[in-house]
């Protein structure tokens, strides 16, 4: 197959979609592989099915990826505090390890990659997140600033269109938002109201959905369902942001459900062409320039799988998940939490790396009553409220819309332990290896995880919660749709895989924009906006 | 725990044991291990006794019929054919119900039948009568709250689009443990509009 295209890119989540319409702005050519389906927002997910609490993000064939997971980690009875509970399901026995049964990597193949699944936060990394090696004697050092970025975060909060105050806790912004703050939802309201007393200040969370009509697209309407699938274009997936203004250049080439299975290299080193898989054919595309944009797990499985960009060794290594915690109880006199916008406050005050007392790395906390699901009256029944009955139903009319939930997210340090690698005997259909995720949780984000429950519970019980009754987290539940440092970047080319433009030291040609490419995960907050906001520096330096 | 004195001393399920339930459970799976239409069909699966149970799980509440009502032991058994783990379960607790006492389980008195299914709600959670509970519980309430009568005195959209829930939101009274004094009626904004 000919060139005929100036740029090939793999992958069109944050990154690679963020990239297409970047380069296409620049008169670029562009070829966008996407590996699963294109979704229909009206057909997928238009949230009007009347089992519609019995429904997440959907997967039709071809949008999960085969995962394999290896070693996540013993369960030490010591740490049992850390166990996940609800007040329906009866408490197992603990087990001997942890399981990803329960959750696992949660990443969608699809145009618009994970942005069609996840909440819409648009977080821009502590400053002090990018020098953890020089700072605090842990992990690494990303080879730009906070400074060197926020230029471009500023540019795709103006894009996309992001709504949040006019200031960030400790990341300092040169330009307002584009939108003002959404109205606090009423279990947010009572977070805002009680965190001070703890040192704990919420704040509006500034989020890629729109607080008003905005570049053609609504304004959101507050129906709570961002991670089963937005139909209204409200909140800036990737799909409704890049890839549509990218197509209306007539540059673009999107072509879905096409995974990539190889990519070859050439005389010096330079990536010659992909191969991929179309309606069972396969096709062969040369890449003049070469973007992988696949996740910290696809992209590191496809460029080991094709021998490419690992003089260092480092691919696949430095596997970092997202720590995670969420406490949730029921609050007399709280009606309707299932109303407002998901995630819609947060408290960065623990987010520096240094932020958390006797841990490395950070965390964040969340208003995530919304986010935990609690929207109808079937997620109180199976998490929150037990029973049958006519006793059964007082307390549902009772409760609902009560419940409020404390989320924290926070950051893993890079582990030996942790990484990616290929499986020896299992392949997918194309016959390309299976990943094979290892992540064990060291004494670090242990000493994290339960600094963030210890918070969790204080918040809720300064707003006047009764005790919890649903919690869990990391600790026996992989989990995570953050992951990071697979392919990282760095300024020596024998302990990093790519430099500060993410593009491989080996290959001239290949640039990684995903964040595969973090040499750390931040203090808590969401990678989405830093993917996008790296894609385009990348891709402003390569036209 | 004591057992419901209605059903007779010899059927004691606080003295049951992992072999009793064995024992009940046995002639239902080695039957379903036998290939049959009929057992495919689930034919041998009582509706009756899955019924009277779910109609103790979901009783009328307000404009909401019960369960039989809204036909949910069709909708489970149905579901239940996705997972062959699951069937199994719900052939082995609903053979239990029927062997507890001197009548089928849909025969009893209603206060029996309640008494047996608060015992399965809290009994061992390894055993068969509380996975069998929890199991046939979760999933009667997937199809109950799918039906729009469930949620009419809820202040609930029947789904989240196309409405939404526009602003401001009910947040109730303020409680006496709430210090801060902010004005709680109407949506709270922080900070100045841009």
């Amino acid at each position: 197959m000919s060139a005929g295209y100036d740029v090939v890119v793999i992958g069109s989540g944050a990154g690679g979609a963020a990239a297409a319409w970047a380069l296409t702005a620049r008169g670029a050519r562009v070829l966008l592989l996407e590996a699963g389906p294109q979704f229909d927002p009206a057909r997928d997910y238009p949230q009007t099915s009347p089992d519609w609490q019995a429904r997440s993000f959907p997967a039709p064939p071809g949008s999960r990826a085969q995962i394999i997971y290896g070693d996540l980690g013993k369960l030490n009875a010591q740490d049992a505090a850390l166990a996940s509970y609800n007040a329906v399901t009866p408490r197992a026995p603990l087990a001997a390890m942890r399981s990803a049964k329960a959750g696992g990597y949660a990443h969608v193949l699809g145009v618009g990659g994970s942005t069609l699944h996840h909440v819409g936060e648009a977080h821009r990394l502590h400053p002090a997140s990018f020098a953890l090696a020089r700072d605090f004697g842990v992990g690494h050092d990303w080879p730009l600033s906070y400074d060197d970025l926020e230029p471009f975060y500023h540019r795709i909060e103006q894009f996309i269109g992001v709504a949040g105050p006019a200031q960030t806790f400790q990341r300092p912004r040169s330009a307002p938002l584009p939108l003002p703050s959404h109205p606090l939802s009423p279990a947010a309201q009572r977070l805002v109201s009680a965190g001070p007393r703890l040192g704990l200040p919420f704040e509006e969370n500034t989020r890629a959905a729109l607080s008003q009509p905005y570049a053609g697209r609504p304004a959101c309407n507050y129906c709570g369902q961002c991670t089963a699938g937005c139909p209204t274009g409200a909140k800036g997936a990737a799909d409704v942001t890049y890839i549509g203004r990218a197509l209306e250049t007539g540059l673009l080439t999107l072509v879905a459900n096409a995974p990539v299975v190889h990519i070859s290299q050439g005389a010096g080193g330079q990536i010659t062409a992909v191969d991929y898989v179309q309606d069972g054919a396969l096709y062969r595309q040369e890449t003049p320039i070469l973007i992988v944009a696949a996740g910290a797990v696809q992209t590191p499985r496809l460029l080991l799988a094709s021998g490419v960009a690992n003089s260092s060794g480092q691919i696949g290594r430095n596997f970092m998940e997202t720590l995670r915690w969420s406490s949730t109880a029921l609050l007399n006199g709280l009606r309707g939490s299932h109303m407002g916008l998901p995630a819609d406050a947060v408290c960065w005050a623990h987010s520096a790396p240094d932020g958390a007392v006797g841990a490395i790395g950070g965390c964040r906390y969340t208003s995530a009553v919304q986010e935990m699901g609690f929207t109808g009256p079937m997620a109180y029944a199976q998490r929150l409220i037990a029973g049958h009955g006519a006793a059964f139903h007082s307390k549902m009319q009772r409760a609902f819309g009560s419940a409020i939930t404390v989320g924290a997210t926070g950051a893993v340090v890079a582990d030996a332990r942790s990484n990616i690698s290929l499986s020896r005997d299992q392949v997918d259909a194309h016959g390309v290896p299976l990943p094979v995720i290892a992540s064990v949780l060291t004494d670090n984000s242990l000493k994290l995880l339960r600094h963030m429950r210890a918070n969790c519970r204080a918040l809720l019980a300064a707003c006047g919660a009764n005790p919890p009754i649903a919690e869990g987290g990391s600790w026996d539940i992989f989990q995570s749709t953050h992951v990071f440092g697979t392919a990282r970047m760095g300024h020596d080319s024998a302990t990093s895989v790519t430099d500060a433009w993410g593009r491989s030291h080996d290959h001239p040609n290949l640039y990684i924009a995903d964040a595969s490419v973090f040499p750390s995960s931040g203090g808590g907050e969401s990678p989405t906006l830093t993917i996008s906001a790296l894609a385009l520096r990348q891709a402003e330096h390569i036209a | 725990m004591a057992f419901p004195p209605a059903l007779g001393p010899n059927n004691a399920p606080a003295h049951l044991s992992r072999r009793w339930f064995l024992s009940v459970g046995c002639a239902a799976l080695a039957a379903l291990a036998c290939p049959s239409p009929a057992r495919a069909q689930l034919g041998v699966i009582s509706p009756e006794a899955l019924d009277a149970f779910l109609d103790i799980i979901l009783p009328a509440h307000r404009d909401a019929p019960r369960a039989s009502t809204m036909n949910l032991g069709a909708a489970v058994l149905m579901k239940a054919q996705d997972s062959p783990d699951t069937l199994r379960l719900l052939v082995t607790g609903v053979d239990f119900l029927d062997t507890l006492g001197p009548a089928p389980f849909a025969r009893l008195p209603s206060t029996a039948q309640a008494d047996v299914v608060a015992w399965m709600a809290t009994s061992d959670p390894s055993e068969v009568p509380a996975q069998f509970y929890h199991a046939m519980r979760t999933l009667a309430l997937q199809f109950y709250y799918a039906d729009p009568s469930t949620l009419v005195h809820l202040p609930l959209n029947t789904t989240p689009q196309p409405k939404g829930y526009a602003p401001p939101w009910d947040i109730g009274v303020q409680t006496a443990q709430d210090q801060t004094g902010i004005v709680k009626t109407g949506p709270m904004r922080m900070g100045p509009r841009q």
